[in-house]
């Protein structure tokens, strides 16, 4: 939706409330480690932009009432803490990137997905549209 | 983990990306159109501060040795992230309401709508441990 100008991933951060579980002395640690990998990452200008999100909210499906996401879910390893959008040259540096990042080792996963520059189904109607064009020919 | 947020932030994070499969291509431009207008209307009104499709593609890292875990499921499931929007608006229940009008869900696209924190929640824990030290 908005013009790319060099190739972006989007970092999508999922864990467990794990800080909780750390000693003041390692949370004070980790907190500057974090701080740190992302600052050097925004020195390079490799970071587009970040935020963490609170651990609610909800999920609207067709013809239902929107489902809060409290109570254990909240707590779920699954639950999306936060994101930031990077820029790199490619998949590969982007996955190199995410690997160093310190909070991995308490059991935050990273998802990596380069954001694209149209909807992927305008790219199913092209593909569409040329199978018609051949099959018509 | 800036939070230069000065307005209520909201992420609308779009789950599902199998439903688009079930369509023709007529279709398929036409929910795609929808999309955009809503997107175009969002951010002309200044409610949508970004939002970007993904490719269905990419990896998740986790701390394990061989630290990549997994191409993932991310062409065809229900739970993949299909794309985002990031919001500015007066509270939850607005995004609640601009993730209603989500084209997709009417084909099975599910919408998570999440607050964007003011304070990273590792950092509002140091500070709390810290607090309760004192």
């Amino acid at each position: 939706m908005s013009t790319l100008t060099q190739n972006e991933y989007l970092m999508i951060f999922r864990s467990d409330e794990w800080y909780n579980r750390l000693s003041a002395s390692e949370l004070q640690a980790v907190w500057n480690q974090c701080n740190a990998w992302y600052e050097q990452l925004a020195a390079q200008e490799k970071v587009v932009s970040g935020r963490p999100l609170a651990r609610s909210g909800a999920v609207v499906a067709s013809q239902k009432e929107p489902v809060m996401m409290d109570g254990p879910f909240a707590e779920s390893k699954e639950l999306i803490g936060g994101f930031m959008i990077l820029k790199a040259g490619s998949l590969e540096e982007a996955i190199q990137i995410a690997r160093t990042s310190p909070n991995l080792r308490y059991g935050v996963t990273i998802e990596v997905r380069p954001l694209a520059e149209e909807c992927p189904m305008a790219n199913l109607v092209r593909e569409a549209a040329r199978e018609e064009q051949l099959a018509s020919a | 983990m800036t939070t230069q947020n000065n307005k209520s932030e909201y992420m609308l994070i779009f789950r599902g990306n199998d439903w688009c499969k079930e369509l023709s291509p007529e279709e398929m431009q036409t929910v795609a159109n929808q999309w955009m207008a809503w997107f175009n209307r969002l951010s002309e009104q200044g409610k949508a501060l970004a939002g970007n499709p993904l490719e269905p593609e990419g990896r998740v890292v986790t701390g394990k040795r061989d630290g990549v875990v997994a191409d993932g499921p991310f062409a065809e499931s229900k739970e993949a992230i299909g794309g985002y929007f990031l919001l500015s608006v007066k509270n939850f229940d607005e995004a609640v309401a601009i993730a209603k009008e989500c084209p997709g869900l009417k084909y099975g696209a599910k919408v998570e709508v999440r607050q964007v924190a003011e304070m990273c929640p590792m950092a509002k824990a140091a500070e709390e441990q810290l607090a309760g030290k004192h």
